[in-house]
């Protein structure tokens, strides 16, 4: 179970941040391999930083921080919820998932909300990745390698 | 036919040259194009969107798919278009499905831009997925 109180950690490819904007599109659920979850780490596991360190060769490593609480209970449509929970990973322990549900079913990448190749973005993943784009640029970490 | 375009720093010796290729062996027509240049702003998001353009496949580590051709120059367009006043407020980032994000930086509103059509947020008003114009993206931003 991840708390309210928990941190958890988006990794940031360079390209998503220009002059201080975090891209809405850094918050994907990837529609080639039907991902079902958005990938965190959470902050405050022991494997955290080790973990962060294996996922990326990036020197800075830059991260979004995402409060769990606020995720949890953000307002985007009435019928849309947020939830990050555990997922079983055996190489990263501190990995978790940021769900998405509408009307109560759980959205998956590329279904039914279509993003193939060169289609726009569905408004409704938008609106999603937006407001997480959002609370994720009060909290932009860097991180050092060494 | 063969196009040969000649670029001019300075217009006052436009004439002359003009003059000059029409009178070569093969030249058919000689047009002349008046350009507005570019302006700062422009410069600087056509610059961003060409960092764009070179993503190659697998930019993200996890899959992603290059920028298609078709979406870069509907982003272009839209630069072109627009002013700096407003350009200035607009970010461009990469999708993982090849097509383009233009963010506004107060978080406020985005237009995702396909090939062929586009859909946008702005506020409360939404945009479901219509055909790509330059013209009515510009129009969403300013």
């Amino acid at each position: 179970m991840v708390s309210d109180k928990e941190y958890c950690a988006r990794l940031l490819r360079k390209i998503w941040i220009k002059n201080g904007v975090i891209a809405a599109s850094a918050f994907n659920l990837r529609p080639n391999i039907h991902e079902t979850y958005i990938s965190l780490l959470r902050e405050e596991h022991l494997s955290y930083n080790k973990d962060l360190k294996s996922i990326t060769k990036d020197d800075p490593i830059i991260v979004a921080s995402l409060l769990t609480g606020n995720v949890r209970t953000k307002q985007i449509y009435d019928n849309i919820k947020l939830d990050i929970k555990e997922v079983d990973n055996n190489r990263l322990r501190s990995h978790c998932g940021l769900f998405i549900f509408v009307d109560g079913k759980q959205v998956v990448g590329g279904e039914p909300f279509i993003t193939r190749s060169g289609e726009p973005v569905d408004v409704f993943v938008l609106q999603v990745k937006l407001a997480l784009a959002k609370m994720a640029s009060s909290n932009i970490n860097t991180i050092q390698r060494k | 036919m063969t196009e040969l375009i000649v670029t001019l720093e300075d217009s006052a010796s436009a004439t002359i040259i003009r003059k000059a290729i029409s009178l070569l062996k093969g030249v058919k027509k000689v047009v002349a194009v008046n350009r507005i240049p570019l302006s700062k702003e422009q410069t600087e998001q056509l610059d961003r969107v060409q960092e764009l353009a070179t993503l190659k496949k697998n930019w993200d580590g996890e899959g992603a798919l290059p920028i298609s051709k078709a979406v870069i120059k509907n982003a272009k367009s839209i630069i072109t278009k627009s002013n700096d006043n407003v350009l200035s407020m607009w970010t461009f980032f990469p999708e993982v499905n090849g097509t383009i994000l233009l963010q506004k930086n107060d978080n406020s509103a985005c237009i995702s831009i396909g090939k062929k059509s586009f859909t946008a947020i702005n506020g409360d008003e939404v945009k479901a997925q219509q055909p790509f114009s330059a013209k009515e993206v510009v129009s969403i931003i300013s």
